[in-house]
């Protein structure tokens, strides 16, 4: 009988799957989120971190963009 | 006076002039007035209010003084908005609510609390005083809460301009003025040409982009305007009528206020202490206060037929009575200083008359039939007055600074950054003038010449007046004689470094007339340019680059960004590394960039990662092939990054230079990429910035920045910023439309992308915009450029992580014009041992047999038949 476990396909560019995967690693080990790897750009992780993740993706972004001061 | 060398300024005194005393009552009776409150500069900018007073004295022979701080400098408190229940029991508050909603109807939800918050009547008045008990809630903050509500929106400033009234031919007006005293101009409009014109005489601008351009009116602009002989009714009738909404009642409060000052100066200025002290009367003086009245002609620049009827331009060209009275020349700084809009407010233009001048001897200069002064250079240069010009890298500067000395005919001193300008300046003065050979000098470290005759040129670095420590006979043979000469002109190149400290005693070292400065970045990281203000003088004239472009006098340039994703490795280390830095408890990389690098050595680890991303790697190799072979550019590649500048160089196998480059390898370089064609490509290092002579390139590309310096990139853009090609090739569709690219490669996803966009600000000020390149390389190129294979990739990155400390390190070079270096401390860690030097070795302790501890006995044995034979003889 086969093993199933219901989770959410990520598809993103390679340095964000390494962001993700760094996420992952910085976690304690409940909290761990990855289920498997695919490839450099395909990860599958648990249904329920969606939000997390983008967050997490829109926080690093805005460290790394300037706005002019008005 | 020692106080004035010290940068000091005397506060004045209320009360009893003298406060010592000694031998009262006696014919040795003494008095003085010992004690004194002293204040510097800053001090005097922050709080102009403070008064000192002189008070009884009961016991001593001083008397106390007592310093009383005028205004309290209060901090704003910045609160979120917050509606408050008890509002409710008011009856009108729904109505209020209700209002301001439905007035706001198309802005945001934000907006409308802010319409809300401004149909409330003061609620200092209403609720503060009933059943409200918190009443010092509601004391201070009452007008600050609007500002409150732009948490969510940017800035502090009210965006919401919908209740202005708009006219019914609005579409045929060129600018929008807002209360703030910003005012936005439309380019495509009919009217554009005058009005900017017109602008350009009463406000400072402050970003010109191609189709809309912000200005701002400030103090210091409006009094320009008025200097210039344009009238307050004049300016506000014509914003009137090119503006598309009513004039906003703030902005006509604020004309009127600014240039009311100027007239009724000269007796208000002698009330105050500081200016009234200063005075030098002159003897015999029969009129009621005393000022030398003359006539001088009223000036107005630039054709305003159009705009201003024939009434108001004869009432700015009429004739003038000017009223002066003389201050003495130490005090001249601390009068200007007080008159700055933090004090009292009546900025000051310093002009001088130098064809009235008699005291000082003419130099006979002028400029040569061939120097054709471009319009804008001649717009720039005015009856002789202190300021500060700004033209881009490439614009002639060098001209208008020597119209400037060549106007004026008198004794000129000419300060540059390093000897190389020196020798350029030099050769400027006699390529656009007739001064002869012995009427020029130059005073460096390594050329110290003297000019004959009563008047010339001396042209010397900052540096070299600055110098504090002790010179070489000669040296200071020849600074005494230009500390002791009265200069007519004070030419100051590259002026925005002169707020530096070590830069502003030169200042204060030379005594000048009138004071020039020519720039083209008018920016620091240090906000330390306003300085400028009283140092030198306000900002006579700022080129519009987009026009020069127009004009042909300036090269036409792409500039683009070449965004570079991280390979999966590069990123992988660089979150690890921003990983740790965040667990050590250090803040978050967007710290100012004048505190960059005070935390440890992990940030220039993580600089090295972004900068050594392989696929930066392979679109700059891309870039140079393509320019060099299908275009024949010169290029020029920039890296403050000096691992990096390596390791692209050698694997490139291009010339570099870096501070370490000896003079005449560097000539040598230099030599063979002006000439040959085989040199096309070279490398340089901050030096490159600055202190070489560089000749000029096409492309210029970037890869790496230097902690997000505005200045420094502005600088950079000058290099290939000289217009080449003829006039007609460079118009739109020419075959030289676009004949200079300048390239900054940014490795998406890091602080790059930050640092980047924060340096860009300056040249989109300017108008220039930055188109954004993803595909670079193209996807097909494979194996032709450089670390396409993984394992090339990892040796990279071993190599970047394994790097020394020092390697991947800031390049140090002596002078940092932007101080941002100085600024930094550097901390690693280390042993303690290396902190004296000894980290590295290890000392090894043994007994030279001398001291022979008790009970041990070693000796040699005394076998006369062992002895060498050397010493049987000796010892028998």
């Amino acid at each position: 009988m086969v093993n199933a476990i219901k989770g959410l396909y990520i598809t993103c560019d390679i340095p964000m799957a390494q962001f993700i995967i760094n996420m992952n690693a910085s976690l304690p080990q409940s909290h761990k989120f990855i289920i498997h790897v695919l490839d450099n750009a395909h990860i599958f992780v648990h249904s329920d971190v969606a939000g997390m993740i983008k967050s997490a993706i829109a926080t690093f972004r805005e460290q790394n963009t300037y706005e002019k001061p008005s | 006076m020692a106080i004035g060398d010290c940068g000091l300024v005397d506060l004045g005194m209320i009360g009893y002039q003298f406060t010592w005393e000694r031998g009262r009552d006696t014919e040795n009776w003494v008095e003085k007035r010992l004690d004194r409150g002293l204040a510097n500069h800053s001090w005097l900018a922050n709080l102009p209010n403070d008064k000192v007073w002189n008070l009884e004295s009961l016991m001593s022979d001083h008397s106390p003084i007592f310093l009383e701080l005028g205004k309290q400098y209060r901090v704003k408190r910045v609160r979120k908005f917050r509606f408050e229940n008890v509002w409710l029991r008011e009856k009108d508050c729904k109505e209020i609510v209700v209002n301001g909603w439905n007035k706001g109807c198309e802005t945001i939800l934000t907006g409308k609390i802010e319409t809300c918050d401004k149909g409330r009547p003061s609620k200092k008045i209403k609720f503060s005083k009933e059943e409200h008990n918190r009443a010092s809630v509601a004391g201070d903050d009452d007008s600050h809460l609007t500002e409150d509500l732009d948490d969510d929106l940017r800035g502090g400033k009210k965006r919401d301009f919908s209740d202005l009234e708009l006219k019914p031919d609005h579409a045929n007006r060129p600018l929008w003025a807002c209360a703030d005293g910003r005012i936005f101009l439309e380019t495509l409009s009919p009217l554009y040409k005058q009005a900017y014109d017109f602008l350009i005489a009463i406000a400072e601008p402050v970003s010109r982009p191609e189709s809309m351009h912000e200005y701002n009116l400030t103090p210091h602009s409006l009094y320009a305007a008025v200097s210039v002989g344009l009238e307050t009714e004049t300016i506000i009738s014509v914003l009137n009528k090119l503006s598309k909404t009513k004039l906003p009642k703030e902005m006509i409060n604020f004309i009127h206020s600014s240039t009311a000052n100027y007239g009724k100066v000269l007796k208000r200025l002698l009330k105050d202490d500081v200016i009234g002290r200063a005075r030098i009367s002159s003897k015999g003086t029969h009129g009621s206060d005393g000022f030398t009245i003359d006539k001088s002609a009223g000036e107005i620049e630039g054709a305003h037929d159009e705009l201003l009827n024939k009434a108001e331009l004869a009432a700015a060209a009429e004739e003038k009575e000017t009223h002066s009275f003389e201050i003495d020349p130490a005090q001249v700084e601390n009068v200007k200083q007080r008159c700055l809009p933090n004090a009292l407010n009546y900025p000051m233009l310093e002009e001088y008359d130098f064809r009235n001048d008699t005291v000082n001897p003419d130099l006979e200069v002028e400029l040569k039939p061939h120097a054709q002064p471009r319009p804008y250079q001649e717009k720039s240069l005015s009856r002789g007055r202190s300021g500060i010009i700004v033209l881009p890298c490439g614009a002639g500067k060098s001209l208008v600074g020597v119209s400037a000395a060549c106007r004026i005919r008198k004794s000129c001193l000419c300060l540059a950054t390093n000897a190389v300008s020196v020798d350029q300046w030099a050769f400027q003065f006699k390529l656009w003038s007739t001064i002869k050979e012995e009427q020029i000098c130059r005073f460096t470290s390594d050329t110290k010449e003297r000019f004959h005759g009563s008047a010339g040129v001396v042209v010397t670095t900052y540096n070299m007046i600055a110098f504090s420590g002790k010179r070489s006979e000669e040296a200071e043979k020849i600074f005494e004689e230009i500390r002791n000469r009265e200069w007519g002109l004070l030419l100051m190149d590259e002026v925005h470094v002169v707020p530096a400290d070590m830069f502003r005693k030169v200042i204060g070292l030379t005594k000048s007339h009138c004071k020039l400065g020519l720039t083209a970045t008018l920016v620091r990281e240090d906000k330390r340019i306003t300085d400028l203000n009283f140092l030198i003088g306000p900002k006579l004239y700022e080129a519009n680059w987009l026009d020069l472009v127009k004009g042909g006098f300036i090269a036409n340039v792409q500039c683009a960004e070449v965004w570079c994703p991280m390979t999966k490795e590069f990123f992988a280390e660089y979150l690890k590394k921003e990983n740790s830095k965040k667990k050590q408890g250090y803040l978050a990389l967007n710290v100012p960039s004048n505190m960059m690098g005070l935390y440890d050595d992990n940030v220039d680890r993580l600089i090295a990662l972004y900068v050594m991303n392989p696929n930066k790697f392979r679109a700059c190799e891309f870039l140079i092939r393509f320019h060099e072979q299908q275009r024949g550019d010169k290029i020029i590649v920039f890296a403050d990054n000096l691992f990096a500048l390596t390791e692209y160089a050698m694997k490139l196998r291009k010339p570099m230079i870096y501070g370490a480059t000896s003079h005449p390898e560097r000539t040598k370089i230099l030599e063979a990429f002006k000439t040959s064609r085989d040199v096309n490509t070279i490398f340089l290092s901050k030096v490159g910035d600055n202190s070489i002579d560089i000749p000029e390139a096409n492309v210029i590309i970037q890869i790496s920045s230097h902690a997000g310096s505005r200045r420094q990139e502005a600088q950079r853009l000058g290099r290939i910023l000289r217009a080449k090609g003829k006039p007609q090739d460079r118009v739109a569709g020419g075959k030289e439309e676009y004949n200079a690219f300048f390239y900054s490669l940014v490795s998406t996803d890091t602080q790059e992308m930050y640092y980047s966009t924060k340096r860009q600000q300056f040249l989109i000020d300017q108008g220039y915009s930055f188109k954004v390149i993803t595909s670079l390389p193209p996807p097909n190129s494979g194996p032709e450029l450089s670390y396409y294979h993984l394992d090339d990739q990892i040796a990279l990155l071993r190599k970047v992580l394994s790097a020394g400390d020092d390697a991947i390190g800031l390049e140090q070079l002596e002078e940092d014009a932007d101080d941002i270096a100085l600024q930094k401390a550097r901390r690693s860690a280390k042993s303690m041992s290396a902190m004296s030097g000894a980290s590295g070795m290890v000392y090894m302790e043994y007994s030279t047999g001398q001291k022979k501890i008790h009970g041990q006995t070693k000796s040699k044995p005394k076998d006369p038949a062992k002895r060498h034979r050397l010493f049987k003889q000796r010892l028998g």
